[in-house]
């Protein structure tokens, strides 16, 4: 059932994207308390971080704050283009 | 038995508190269940309209709590012969003069009496949202496809579940299958995407519940309405009978033959 919540959101013109698009932004940013300029900022420390270990030029498949068992819980993953011959700090 | 206080909520007015728990409360009561309903939005007084009883009300809930009356003779009970019965909110008292723990022994006690004692909440988050929640067991919280509507649903989840109330249901009133299907509204998929909550019904749009409410008839009584289908399988769902949330679409038993001889688009609901 949860299955359908890994998926990205639809990328599409339908206006019920836009529906999904901007309640997904206001539902993080109720459930964590954090602007989404915040949140946003987050991103890129994180994937700055990241990436000094390994390719993640794709960014982020998914980052959001997901309600899990009743409590908020911040879900982040992101696709790695191929792995590093050796993971060293650069 | 034992039975069990449900509240019905949301945040947001006017997506379909009362209209749902007027309906699922006939629905229980049309399937052999003892229900009581209790309106619980003082000043704004609805569910008795709803239902067709205002012109029977004597009493009201802030009576029973005060202890002027007896729970029995606050009751209202349906005039078709099911034990349904309904305990009017109080008109021209404000939320001040009601209390949750005078709620919440009312509905313990009508628990020993009843199966299902159903809670319409009034809108809003605040002390009129507590005290109806008090007393649950179980939450169901309705909303709308629009944004509005299930971002007040979000904190209304949130809420139930900081104050115990865990896993609350979703009811997705007002759905247009078609728009569903255009892309123009969000369908099931969307919205459980979004609130991770289960989803115990969807009731679509529909003309004739608008035409019960003004006859003060629940549309459940209503063998063509769609929602009023809806708002059946959802009952047989807390009943447990095992209608699976995707048949949530009408494939079988009798309201879908009924709808199908009407001509209603079985599928549409299905892409919802
Ligand atoms: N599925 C539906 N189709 C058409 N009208 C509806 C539907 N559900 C609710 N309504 C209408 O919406 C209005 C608000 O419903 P109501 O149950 O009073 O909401 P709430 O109690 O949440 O404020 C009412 O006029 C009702 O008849
Ligand atoms: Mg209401």
């Amino acid at each position: 059932m949860f299955d359908v919540m890994r998926r990205p959101a639809v990328r599409d013109n339908h206006p019920k994207s836009d529906a999904r698009r901007r309640l997904h932004n206001a539902l993080t940013q109720d459930r964590v308390d954090l602007a989404p300029e915040a949140m946003e900022t987050l991103r890129r420390e994180l994937l700055a971080v990241i990436s000094r270990y390994m390719d993640v030029t794709e960014g982020f498949h998914e980052f959001e704050v997901r309600r899990v068992d009743g409590l908020p819980m911040l879900v982040s993953s992101l696709r790695v283009r191929e792995l590093q011959q050796e993971i060293t700090l650069r | 038995m034992k039975g069990t206080t449900i509240v019905i909520t949301s945040g947001k007015g006017g997506v379909g508190k009362t209209t749902t728990t007027a309906n699922l409360g006939t629905a229980l009561a049309m399937r052999g269940h003892r229900v009581v309903v209790i309106d619980t939005d003082m000043g704004l007084r609805n569910l008795d309209v709803i239902m067709g009883m205002e012109s029977r009300v004597v009493y009201d809930l802030v009576d029973v709590v005060e202890g002027k009356c007896k729970a029995h003779q606050a009751m209202v009970r349906d005039r078709h012969r099911f034990e349904l019965y309904l305990i009017p909110a109080a008109q021209s008292r404000d939320k001040n003069s009601l209390h949750a723990e005078q709620l919440q022994a009312l509905c313990g006690e009508l628990e020993n009496e009843f199966d299902y004692v159903i809670v319409d909440s009034p809108a809003g988050i605040d002390q009129g949202f507590r005290i109806a929640i008090s007393p649950a067991r179980e939450a169901i919280v309705v909303v709308n496809p629009e944004v509005a509507a299930i971002r007040d649903a979000d904190k209304v989840i949130g809420l139930l579940e900081a104050s115990g109330l865990r896993r609350p249901k979703l009811i997705i009133n007002r759905v247009s299958p078609e728009m569903v299907r255009r892309g123009d509204m969000m369908g099931q998929d969307d919205i459980v995407s979004l609130l991770s909550v289960e989803v115990l019904g969807m009731v679509p749009m529909d003309e004739r519940l608008i035409i019960a409410a003004n006859r003060g008839v629940p549309v459940v009584y209503d063998r063509k309405s769609a929602a009023g289908a809806a708002f059946h399988k959802i009952a047989a769902c807390m009943d447990g009978d095992e209608v699976p949330i995707a048949a949530i679409d009408g494939r079988s038993g009798l309201m879908d033959r009924v709808k199908g001889l009407i001509g209603i688009d079985r599928s549409a609901f299905s892409h919802v």
